[in-house]
């Protein structure tokens, strides 16, 4: 046996000749793997009606064979005799319709979904009811679904991605209608022979759900759901866990670590799924239509988009991030010491102090305001958990509202750092004990700064902390502009 | 449910051999007829381990099979039918010991049943150095499954249209192959080459279910058999 080509796979000689020069060893493992064979029915519970039982029933139907059971009913692979044509009958779980008034919403949801056309989703043409049994004929679609794809293990980042946008597209379009699918799981994503991807059980969840019961399948539910509050957002969540899935191979767990912790992929796209997976409903792309930008964008360039959600690009580099940084730095220098003497003189000086004073105060407010603003822009494009509640609170600080202020800069130091974090980027970070210790100097500072002496106690501390605060936050923006170039790899 | 189906009918060919030896039915000879087809080889390379020369090993296999559908050969079927390839190690070794000389002495050259069967080919790859000596015995179950995976990749490659291009997706874990690779060059996107391979293994599971189903009595030892055959595959004699 020497000499022999060894098989990259298992080490394992490869017999000259035979198996088509496939490693038998694989060849056998391939045929173990488990789960992928074509069983498709089966599932704990009853049985479902065998094809036979329900062509008895469907007599325009030529009933081939059962497709899979799930939890809402039993699907069947049949040729509609008239049309010469395939389809998929579903046939609703009889345990799930007890209901009298069952009827009515399934005939008014049943008519609702039957409008709806789109490439992306698949057709249901004709609904009814047969001796008690709800039905549903929808097209067949010849292919696969996802749930068999992911069986074979993850996949590559940039199928994922384009598995997203003709999804949105479906969901967008659905939603328009006023439709939530309340259902998005890998079983009802199909892709057929072309690798197209088509939606199955439009509405199907709301439709069984008539009596307010909780529908969905607990993985891929967004938290509100557990209430029973569900809109389009819960939609964007689900399909946010699909992606999740089919990236990492697994599901996100309670506290969602970052896909790229798991695998090897760009830190941008966590950004773009772990904002789809916000626990609330409010901090998740609110339209189907704005995730499917940011997926096609990563597909596309692999860099982000330049708007989402009309949350608009920071426009600035490096340089008049400097700039900016500098300008602070000068004008709290000099507002600063002039602010605190000023209280100790009077008549044509005091005059002269607050000529000087106060445009150097309006200048470094302003500029403080625009840096924290442009900070806040940036950690949107990182999806961090800063909310537009937040960003308010950044403009307020001129204000000197504590709240605000501990808000905007705790918030900020803790949303800077967790971005950074995230990205693994060797970056410095904000200290949030600093931050902290600013808004408190800042708050005394304002309540008790009348009084000289005290003013002037408190002024010194001020200036030193706020001006670290200013150095940390320019190395902050930095890096942040920095991960938003894509050269996240240089700051590791 | 359509794997039941199958399972059951390929189990039928196997015990359609148990009955060829008390019916003597031409159909039932037939079964075993396209089973020996199948795995003929490992059996001549059995012989060949055993220091028969490719003329010996030949008629050696030739006229086991004769043996199996004339003699007595078959009568064992029954009381050993569990799993054919143990019964066909058995028997050929059976026969080795007992009729196989004289029947030789009689029979050279002059076979009632002719096996068209490519005997050079078994001649591939066989090393007969010392080390493949001391287990024939081992040999033999490695280069049945090879053989029956080599007959199911045969059939898929006659019934599966663009087989050949995808089947070194089947030997493989995910990942080492590139979908996208592939997909280009036979101009298709990613998601439908997956979609294909995807399909692909599914039925080449499915046919090595019903392919090993075939030459046991019982289908729940399917699992049984592959996790035996997958151990020979993997054993590197040590």
């Amino acid at each position: 046996m020497n000499d022999q080509a060894i098989c990259l796979e298992c080490g394992k000689p490869l017999p000259a000749g035979g198996t088509h020069e496939i490693c038998p060893a694989c060849l056998m493992a391939q045929a173990m793997a488990s789960g992928t064979r074509d069983t498709r029915t089966g599932g704990a519970g009853q049985v479902p009606p065998s094809p036979d039982e329900i062509a008895a029933r469907f007599p325009q139907f030529e009933v081939v064979e059962c497709l899979g059971r799930g939890g809402m009913g039993v699907v069947y692979k049949a040729r509609q005799k008239s049309l010469d044509r395939w389809v998929a009958i579903k046939v609703l779980a009889p345990e799930r319709i007890h209901d009298e008034r069952f009827a009515e919403h399934f005939e008014k949801e049943a008519k609702t979904l039957a409008r709806m056309s789109h490439p992306n989703i698949v057709t249901v043409f004709d609904h009814g009811e047969s001796d008690g049994l709800f039905y549903i004929v929808m097209e067949y679609v010849d292919g696969v679904n996802l749930r068999d794809l992911l069986r074979e293990g993850k996949m590559a980042p940039e199928q994922a991605l384009a598995i997203v946008p003709p999804v949105c597209e479906a969901l967008e379009y659905a939603h328009g209608k006023g439709v939530v699918h309340r259902d998005i799981k890998p079983e009802n994503l199909l892709l057929d022979r072309d690798g197209r991807v088509k939606i199955a059980d439009f509405g199907i969840a709301s439709l069984v759900g008539a009596t307010g019961e909780k529908s969905g399948t607990p993985p891929y539910m967004a938290p509100e759901q557990e209430q029973g509050t569900v809109d389009r957002r819960a939609d964007i969540y689900a399909l946010g866990v699909v992606l999740y899935e089919m990236l990492t191979g697994e599901r996100p767990a309670k506290d969602v670590v970052a896909p790229s912790r798991k695998v090897e992929v760009d830190v941008k796209i966590d950004e773009m799924v772990l904002r789809a997976l916000e626990k609330e409903p409010e901090r998740r792309y609110q339209t189907a239509a704005e995730f499917r930008t940011m997926a096609q964008t990563m597909a596309g360039s692999g860099k982000l988009p330049a708007t989402s959600s009309g949350i608009r690009e920071a426009r600035f580099n490096a340089g008049s991030v400097r700039l900016h940084f500098t300008i602070l730095a000068v004008t709290w220098w000099i507002s600063m010491p002039l602010g605190a003497i000023l209280p100790l003189v009077s008549g044509e000086e005091e005059i002269l102090l607050l000529l000087l004073w106060l445009p150097a105060m309006a200048v470094a407010g302003v500029f403080w305001c625009v840096l924290l603003y442009r900070q806040w822009l940036l950690l949107q494009g990182h999806g961090a958990r800063v909310t537009p509640g937040k960003a308010v609170g950044y403009g307020f600080i001129p204000f000197y509202c504590f709240y605000w202020w501990f808000h905007a800069y705790a918030g900020l130091a803790t949303d800077t750092n967790r971005c950074l974090e995230r990205a693994g980027a060797a970056a410095p970070r904000m200290s949030f004990g600093l931050s902290v210790t600013y808004c408190v100097l800042g708050v005394l500072l304002c309540t008790i700064g009348l009084h000289p002496v005290a003013g002037a106690l408190i002024d010194v501390p001020y200036m030193i902390v706020g001006f670290i605060l200013i150095l940390q936050q320019r190395d902050c923006v930095l890096a942040l502009l920095k991960l938003r170039s894509g050269e996240a790899a240089d700051l590791r | 449910m359509s794997e039941d189906r199958s399972d059951l009918f390929l189990t039928t060919r196997w015990t359609l051999v148990g009955e060829a030896a008390r019916t003597g039915d031409a159909g039932a000879k037939q079964a075993l007829g396209s089973l020996f087809v199948t795995y003929w080889k490992p059996l001549y390379r059995y012989a060949r381990r055993q220091g028969k020369s490719p003329e010996d090993a030949e008629d050696l296999v030739q006229g086991f099979f004769e043996h199996l559908l004339e003699g007595d050969g078959l009568r064992k079927v029954d009381r050993d039918r569990g799993r054919f390839r143990a019964f066909m190690l058995g028997s050929l070794k059976n026969y080795v010991a007992s009729e196989w000389r004289r029947e030789h002495r009689q029979k050279r050259g002059g076979f009632a049943v002719h096996l068209s069967l490519d005997w050079h080919d078994a001649e591939t790859g066989l090393g007969l150095d010392a080390e493949e000596h001391r287990s024939p015995d081992r040999w033999f179950d490695k280069e049945w499954a090879t053989a029956l995976l080599d007959k199911v990749l045969d059939d898929l490659d006659r019934d599966e249209p663009g087989f050949e291009r995808w089947k070194r997706f089947l030997g493989r874990g995910q990942g080492d192959l590139s979908y996208a690779d592939v997909a280009s060059v036979h101009g298709m996107s990613e998601g439908a080459a997956r979609v294909a391979v995807h399909r692909l293994r599914k039925r080449y599971r499915q046919r090595v279910r019903d392919e090993i189903a075939g030459t046991l009595a019982d289908p729940s030892m399917i699992d049984d058999e592959m996790r035996s055959l997958f151990e020979a595959l993997t054993d590197d004699f040590t």
